[in-house]
C-alpha cells in the first residue's frame, strides 16, 4: 500500500492559474453589433449562452466532439466550445435564433417538424446549423452528403434517419421538388378516424427547433453559484486527509463541502430497491474510503465555473490507495472487499426453478451450451445531468429544477436524505435533454442541493461529459451461462441459465441496476415456451462506477441471452435459426400466455413478426447474395433476433412502483389540462396524451395543454421508464377523461333538463332531442361563472369540471408462489428484428448495411413517435454492440471518459432503417395500448451478432465477447479459423 | 482547447495565430509546394491542392467532422505531436521538411527530426512552425486509416504510400503505431525492388502483401483503450498491403 497526495486529483496542473485577465471584443451577434468586456479564458460557448443570453446554443461535451453549440463564424459551422471568446473579435456570428421564430419557422425548421427531425431537442440547434451550412454550399446533396456533413453533430435520440429525411426533404423543396423517404421508412396502420393513431406533429417542436426550450441550465436566477466537482482518482482508496482551507479562501469561493461536512450535516443515500439485496450504506461524498474512481470527494461552489474548477486545484486530498476489485472473478474471490462491513461481494443472490429440468437435460436429443461476456456501456445522453437548487431562506421552501426522469420520487429521496419535511420540496422539471434510464436517480444531483442550504444562494451543478462517463450511470457488464435441452424435433425441453452482473460500487441506493439482473432471470425464456427452467442471478460488487438503468433494465440480458442461444443451437442441431424459432414459438392463440416464471404475455404474433422480417429483408434470396459475395471474398451476413418488452414494470419495495394518476381539468372556457406524473424526457408524450384526450373527449389535441413534471402541479405520479406511458400513463389519462365525461354528460343533461342518456356527445359538446345542444364552453361557464353551480350542477356531483384517475396494473402479483413466481410487468410488446452486416475480415471490422424491426406495441396512438422510438433504439443498439464500450483498466481506471473515445453512432454509422407494425391490443390497458421505446437497444444487439456469425461461418466463428470492436473480431476470427 | 477544458493544462496566456496571414494557404515554388501552418483541413481536403498532393487529401478528409475541419489547422497537427496526428504519416512519406522562426531566426527541419516523442518536439520555447515543404510527386498517393468507425475518430492506424514514379520509389508513412511517425524503410526498400518500374506497375499481388507484413515489423504497437498491439500490426499490414495496391496497381500474377 502506498500513500499519496493529490492537488486537483483528475486535473492536474502545469502552469499557475489563468490570471484574470480581461479583453474587449466587437462582434455581430445574429444581425446585432455587441461590444463587451470578458474573460480572456471565457469560451465562446458561455459567451453565447450567458452574456447574449441566447440559450438556444447547447453544450454536450467539453471537447468539440458532440456538436450541439455548432453556430456559424463567418458563415462557417463552428464549435464555440472549442474557441476563446477573444477569438470571435470582429467576426459575423450567427446561432440557430437567427433561422426562424416559434411564429415562422425556417423552410429547415419547418421540415424537421414535419419529419420528426427531432425528440428530446438537445442536439437540434447544432444539427440546424450544420445543416444549414450545407445547404447554403450544396442544393442538392445527396443522403451521403448529408450524414457527412452531419458526423460533427451527434443525436442520441432519432437514429438520424429523421434528420437526413428533413434535411433532403428541406433542399428538394427549396428546389420546387418534393421529397419522398426511400422505401423502407415505415409501414404504418391503417390512418384512423380518431386522433388516435395519427402521426401528428408535435406542437413543442417550433420552441424547441427555434431556441426556446428550456432546458435546466437555461435560466438561471440572479447570482447562481456553479459547482465543480473533486473526484477520486483512485478506484479504492482509503481518505487519510482532506484540506479545504486553500480553496475556501479564494476569491469568488463561497463554500466547499467535504463527506465529513455532508455527514454530519444530513443522511446517507437510502435504498430505491430492495428485493431481498444487501445494501451498503453511501455517502453523497466519500467519508472513509471512496470506492471508484470519480466518486465525489469535495464539492465547491463559486461565483463562475471557472473559479469553481480553479478552486478544485486547491484542495488537498491524502490517499491510502487500496487494492482495487476490476472484474466479476476478483469480487467473487473476496479477498478484497468493497465494503468493509459485508459478508463478501455479493449484493444480490436469487434463483428460481420449476419443472423438471434435470430430468429434461437426461431425456434430450441436444444439449446445447453457450456462455459469453458482455461489456459495460451506458445511455450518455446528449444533456447529462444538471441540477439547480434554489433554498429560499425566507419560507425555508426548497425549489429544485432538475433534468430527471421521475420527479416525485427525487423529492422523496431528497427529503429523506436531507431530514426535511417533503412537501418543503418542489421538483421542478422543464425540458429534459434525453434520458435512457440514467436520469432516474438522485446521485451528485444532490451536491448542488446541499450546497445551496449551506450558502442561502441558487447552486447549478452542470455534469461535464467526463463527469458523466465516470460517475454517470452504467449498465450491462455481465456474464452469462445458459444450457438449454432440445427433442429430436429442436423443440425445448428445458432451459438454464446463470446471470452475474458487475454491479461496480452500487446498484441498489445510488442507482439501482442490480434489479436489472433480477429482470432477466423472470424473461430468460424469451418469445418461447419453455416446460422447464432453472435460473440463477447475482449481482457483485466491484470498484467501478454505480449500475443503473438504461433502456432495457434486463430486458436486454435475457433477449440477448436466448437469442444467441437460438443461433448456437440451430447450428448445433441443423436446423434454421428461424425455423428453430418457430417451432418454440409462444403460438397467437394461446394469449394470455403464462410463463413458468410468473409473468402473463398478454398477447402478441410471434410468427408473423418473423415472417414480416424475412420478407423485409429478402430472406430467401440471401443465400445466393452471401454466397456470390463470398466468391469475391466478401463476408455478408444476414441475422435475426425476436424481441420481447416487457413494459410498465411494478416493481415492490422500490421507486419503480406500481401506480399512476392523471388528473383532468375541464377549463371554464371549454378547453382542457391534462395533469399526469408521467413525465416528457424528449419522446414526446405530451402530444400522444393529448391526442388521447381529443379523442376521448371529442375535441382537438391544441384544445388540450398536457403538463408534467412539477410536483407542486401534478399529482403523484412516477415519470418515464420501464416504458410504462403506454399502460399507466395513456390507460390513467384515458380513464380520467372517461370519468369527466360522465360527469360532463351529467351536468349537461342538468342544464338541458334532459336524461343523461339523451345526450349524444359531439365535437365539442352534447347534443340531445329536438335541436337541443351544449357546448363545453357552455358547461364551464355555467358551472363556475353564470349562473354558477347551484343553478347547474345536478344533486350527486361535485362542483367542479375535473376528475382524478389512478390507474393499476391487474396483472401485477406480488405475492410469490412457493416456487418464486411473480408477476410485475403490465404488457409485453414484442418485435422481430433483422440486421445485414458485411464483416471485413482483414480488419476486423463490421459495417450494418441493412436494418429492419418488426415491431408490435399493441394500439398504436401516434405512428410517428412511434417509428421515432424505435428508430433511435436501434442506432444505440448498433453503437452498443459494435463500439460503445466503457474500458476499465487493471487499476480500475476509467479509460474512456470521452466522446471521442466512448464511440456513440454517428450519422454515417447508421443504415437506413425500416420498420413494420402489427397491432395485437393489449387486453389489458383501457385503450389495448402498450409501452415501447426499448425495444431497439434490447433487440438489436443480438440481431447485429447473429448476422456477424452468420457471415463468418464459413470461418467457425462463435461469438462470446462483446463489442464486436475490429481488434475483438480479429482474436474471435483466429479462434474460429483454429478450430474449424 | 480540448486540453484546456479538460483543466489539464492551464496556460497562463494564449496567442491566437488566425489573423497572421503570411501562415495561411499555401502556394508552389517549383517542384515543392509551401503549406501554411494554418492551412486547414478544409483547404486541403479539395480544390487544386488535392490534386497535387492527394493522400494529404484523403488525411484531411477523414479528420473530425466540417466544424473542426473549418479550424483545425496543418501546423496545429504537427505542433501537437501526437502518435494519431492524421496528416504526420503523409507527411512523413512524402520527406515534408518543416520551416521554424524563432526569435533567433528561421530554421528548416524534416518532421521525423521535428517529433521527437508523444506529444513532444525539438521547438525551443519561442519557437514557431510557420510552413511545411512537401514536393509535387508524379504516381500514386493513397491514405489509409482504420478508426473503430467511418468517421470523426481517432485512428487505431495510419498508412500514407506515396510512389514516386519519377524517382522509381515507394514511400510508407506509418501512424498511431509508436510514439512518433514511422518510415517502413525495409518495405519501402522491398517495394522498390519488385515493382515494374517501365510500366509502373508492382511485380504481383504477393508484392504487396509482403510489403504489409514488412510495415508491420516497422511498428512499435502498443495496447490502449482504443486497441491492442498485437491488432494494430495486423491492421497495418492488411492496410499497408491494400494501400499500396491502389498506388500502384499489381501486374497479375
Amino acid at each position: 500500500m502506498s500513500t499519496t497526495t493529490d492537488h486537483a486529483s483528475l486535473a492536474s496542473s502545469d502552469d499557475e492559474a489563468a490570471p484574470r485577465n480581461t479583453v474587449i471584443v466587437e462582434l455581430t451577434v445574429n444581425g446585432e453589433r455587441r461590444r463587451a468586456e470578458v474573460p480572456g479564458r471565457q469560451l465562446f460557448s458561455d459567451f453565447i449562452r450567458t452574456d447574449c443570453g441566447l440559450t438556444g446554443t447547447h453544450t454536450g461535451c467539453d471537447d468539440g466532439r458532440c456538436g450541439a453549440c455548432t453556430l456559424h463564424v463567418d458563415g462557417q459551422p463552428m464549435k464555440p466550445c472549442m474557441m476563446f471568446t477573444a477569438q470571435a473579435d470582429g467576426c459575423q456570428v450567427a446561432t440557430v435564433e437567427s433561422l426562424g421564430t416559434p411564429e415562422q419557422l425556417s423552410p429547415l425548421q419547418a421540415a424537421f417538424k414535419k419529419h420528426h427531425g427531432l425528440q428530446c431537442g438537445y442536439c437540434t440547434p447544432g444539427m440546424l446549423m450544420s445543416a444549414q451550412a450545407l445547404l447554403e454550399r450544396n442544393p442538392s446533396p445527396t443522403e451521403d452528403d448529408v450524414r457527412k456533413a452531419i458526423t460533427g453533430n451527434i443525436c442520441r435520440c432519432t437514429g438520424y434517419q429523421n434528420i437526413v429525411d428533413s434535411i433532403l426533404a428541406a433542399a428538394a423543396d427549396a428546389r420546387g421538388e418534393t421529397y419522398t423517404p426511400p422505401s423502407g421508412a415505415g409501414a404504418h396502420p391503417a390512418e384512423s378516424d380518431g386522433w388516435v393513431g395519427k402521426g401528428i406533429e408535435r406542437p413543442t417542436d417550433n420552441r424547441l427547433l427555434t431556441g426556446y426550450g428550456h432546458y435546466t441550465a437555461d435560466d438561471l436566477p440572479v447570482g447562481t453559484l456553479y459547482t465543480a466537482v473533486l473526484r477520486s482518482p483512485h478506484a479504492h482508496a482509503r481518505i487519510v486527509r482532506v484540506d479545504t482551507s486553500k480553496a475556501l479562501a479564494m476569491d469568488g469561493v463561497d463554500y466547499v463541502l467535504t463527506g465529513q461536512d455532508a455527514k454530519d450535516t444530513w443522511n446517507p443515500f437510502p435504498p430505491t430497491i430492495n428485493l431481498g439485496y444487501v445494501l451498503n450504506e453511501s455517502w453523497p461524498l466519500a467519508v472513509d474510503k471512496a470506492v471508484y474512481q470519480g466518486e465525489p470527494i469535495a464539492a465547491v461552489a463559486a461565483r463562475d465555473p471557472y473559479l469553481a474548477e480553479d478552486a478544485l486545484a486547491a484542495i488537498e486530498v491524502e490517499y491510502e490507495i487500496l487494492t482495487p476489485i476490476t472484474t466479476i472473478e476478483q469480487s467473487l474471490e473476496g479477498s478484497v472487499k468493497v465494503y468493509d462491513d459485508w459478508d463478501s461481494n455479493i449484493g444480490m443472490d436469487v434463483a428460481f426453478e420449476d419443472g423438471d429440468v434435470d430430468g429434461a437435460f437426461a431425456r434430450a436429443a441436444h444439449v446445447v451450451r453457450h456462455s459469453f461476456h458482455h461489456h459495460r456501456y451506458t445511455a450518455a445522453p446528449m444533456e447529462a445531468r444538471v441540477t439547480l437548487a434554489s433554498y429560499d431562506r425566507g419560507s425555508g421552501d426548497l425549489r429544485i429544477d432538475m433534468s430527471t426522469q421521475s420527479a416525485h420520487q427525487c423529492r422523496t429521496l431528497f427529503s429523506q436524505i436531507l431530514g426535511m419535511p417533503e412537501a418543503r420540496i418542489q421538483v421542478v422539471v422543464k425540458d429534459v435533454g434525453g434520458g435512457f434510464g440514467i436520469k432516474l436517480q438522485i446521485y451528485d444531483d444532490v451536491l448542488p442541493v446541499m450546497l445551496s442550504l449551506k450558502t442561502g444562494k441558487p447552486v447549478i451543478w452542470v455534469e461535464t461529459r467526463e463527469e458523466n462517463f465516470l460517475s454517470g450511470i452504467h449498465a450491462r457488464d455481465y456474464d452469462a451461462d445458459l444450457e438449454c435441452a432440445f427433442d429430436e424435433d429442436g423443440r425445448i425441453l428445458a432451459l438454464t441459465g446463470d446471470w452475474i452482473g458487475d454491479a461496480g460500487c452500487d446498484g441498489t441506493n445510488r442507482a439501482h441496476g442490480i434489479g436489472q439482473i433480477h429482470v432477466a432471470l423472470f424473461y430468460g425464456s424469451g418469445n418461447y415456451k419453455v416446460p422447464a427452467y432453472r435460473a440463477r442471478g447475482r449481482g457483485v460488487v466491484t470498484n467501478k462506477a454505480p449500475y443503473g438503468p438504461y433502456r432495457g433494465y434486463g430486458k436486454d440480458v435475457a433477449n440477448q441471452s436466448i437469442e444467441r442461444l437460438m443461433d448456437v443451437a440451430a447450428k448445433q442441431i441443423g436446423l434454421e435459426p428461424n425455423e428453430l424459432r418457430r417451432r418454440n414459438f409462444i403460438q397467437p392463440g394461446e394469449f394470455p400466455y403464462e410463463i413458468l416464471t410468473g409473468p402473463i404475455y398478454d398477447s402478441g404474433n410471434y410468427p408473423e413478426l418473423l415472417r414480416m422480417a424475412e420478407e423485409a429483408m429478402g430472406h430467401v434470396n440471401f443465400k445466393a447474395r452471401q454466397e456470390a459475395a463470398l466468391a469475391e471474398g466478401i463476408y455478408l451476413g444476414l441475422g435475426y433476433a425476436m424481441m420481447l418488452e416487457p413494459a410498465g414494470g411494478s416493481v415492490p419495495n422500490s421507486v419503480f412502483n406500481a401506480n399512476e394518476t392523471a388528473t383532468l381539468r375541464m377549463m371554464p372556457e371549454g378547453d382542457f389540462l391534462l395533469l399526469t406524473g408521467m413525465q416528457d424526457i424528449g419522446q414526446g408524450i405530451t402530444t400522444a396524451y393529448a391526442q388521447i384526450i381529443a379523442d376521448e373527449m371529442n375535441v382537438d389535441p391544441s384544445d388540450v395543454k398536457v403538463i408534467c413534471g412539477d410536483t407542486d402541479k401534478v399529482p403523484y405520479g412516477l415519470g418515464a421508464w420501464s416504458s410504462r406511458g403506454g399502460a399507466f400513463g395513456m390507460s390513467s389519462s384515458a380513464e380520467a377523461a372517461r370519468a369527466l365525461m360522465e360527469k360532463l354528460r351529467k351536468i349537461a343533461a342538468h342544464m338541458l333538463e334532459l336524461d343523461p342518456f339523451d345526450l349524444e356527445p359531439r365535437h365539442g359538446g352534447f347534443d340531445g332531442p329536438d335541436g337541443k345542444s351544449i357546448d363545453y364552453r357552455q358547461i364551464g361557464n355555467g358551472v363556475h361563472l353564470w349562473p354558477g353551480p347551484i343553478a347547474t350542477v345536478p344533486k350527486g356531483v361535485m362542483a367542479n369540471l375535473e376528475e382524478t384517475y389512478t390507474w393499476q396494473s391487474k396483472m401485477v402479483r406480488w405475492i410469490p408462489t412457493d416456487k418464486g413466481s411473480l408477476s410485475i410487468y403490465t404488457n409485453h410488446s414484442s418485435g422481430c428484428f433483422a440486421a445485414e452486416v458485411e464483416v471485413d475480415v482483414e480488419t476486423g471490422q463490421t459495417t450494418v448495411t441493412r436494418i429492419y424491426a418488426a415491431h408490435d406495441c399493441g394500439k398504436v396512438v401516434n405512428p410517428t413517435i412511434v417509428d421515432g422510438q424505435v428508430h433511435g433504439g436501434i442506432a444505440q443498439g448498433i453503437g452498443a454492440i459494435l463500439n460503445e464500450e466503457l474500458r476499465y483498466d487493471e487499476q480500475g481506471n476509467l479509460l474512456n471518459t470521452s466522446l471521442w473515445t466512448y464511440m456513440v453512432p454517428q450519422a454515417t454509422d447508421v443504415p437506413r432503417i425500416g420498420v413494420g407494425h402489427l397491432e395485437s391490443p393489449s387486453p389489458f390497458t383501457t385503450l389495448g395500448t402498450k409501452g415501447m421505446g426499448e425495444g431497439g437497444p434490447v433487440g438489436t444487439p443480438a440481431a447485429v451478432m447473429n448476422a456477424v456469425e452468420n457471415a463468418l461461418a464459413p470461418l467457425g466463428v462463435e461469438l462470446t465477447e462483446t463489442p464486436l470492436s475490429p481488434d475483438r473480431m480479429l482474436k474471435m476470427i483466429a479462434a474460429g479459423r483454429a478450430t474449424s | 482547447m480540448v486540453e484546456v477544458n479538460a483543466g489539464r493544462r492551464r496556460p497562463s496566456s494564449v496567442v491566437s495565430l488566425t489573423r497572421v496571414p503570411e501562415l495561411a494557404g499555401w502556394h508552389r515554388e517549383g517542384d515543392e509546394i509551401v503549406l501554411g501552418a494554418c492551412l486547414t483541413y478544409a483547404d486541403m481536403e479539395r480544390g487544386e491542392l488535392a490534386a497535387l498532393v492527394p493522400a494529404l487529401a484523403q488525411a484531411a478528409r477523414t479528420i473530425g467532422s466540417p466544424q473542426i475541419r473549418a479550424v483545425a489547422t496543418l501546423g496545429g497537427n504537427i505542433g501537437t505531436a501526437s502518435p494519431a496526428g492524421d496528416t504526420l504519416p503523409v507527411l512523413a512519406a512524402l520527406d515534408a521538411v518543416v520551416e521554424v522562426a524563432g526569435r533567433a531566426g528561421g530554421r528548416r527541419v524534416p518532421l521525423l527530426e521535428l517529433i521527437t516523442g508523444v506529444k513532444k518536439t525539438s521547438l525551443a520555447p519561442g519557437e514557431l512552425v510557420t510552413a511545411v515543404r512537401v514536393p509535387v510527386l508524379r504516381g500514386g498517393q493513397e491514405f489509409l486509416k482504420v478508426g473503430t468507425r467511418n468517421a470523426m475518430v481517432i485512428s487505431v492506424v495510419m498508412v500514407a504510400v506515396v510512389v514516386d514514379l519519377d524517382g522509381q520509389s515507394v514511400r510508407a508513412g506509418l501512424g498511431s503505431v509508436a510514439p512518433v511517425p514511422v518510415r517502413a524503410r525495409e518495405a519501402e526498400r522491398y517495394a522498390g525492388e519488385h515493382t515494374d518500374w517501365s510500366r509502373g506497375r508492382l511485380a504481383g499481388p504477393a508484392v504487396a502483401r509482403r510489403f504489409g507484413e514488412l510495415c508491420a515489423e516497422s511498428t512499435a504497437a502498443i495496447d490502449d483503450h482504443r486497441s491492442t498491439a498485437d491488432y494494430r500490426r495486423r491492421a497495418v499490414a492488411v492496410c499497408a498491403a491494400r494501400a499500396l495496391a491502389r498506388a500502384l496497381p499489381p501486374l497479375e500474377a
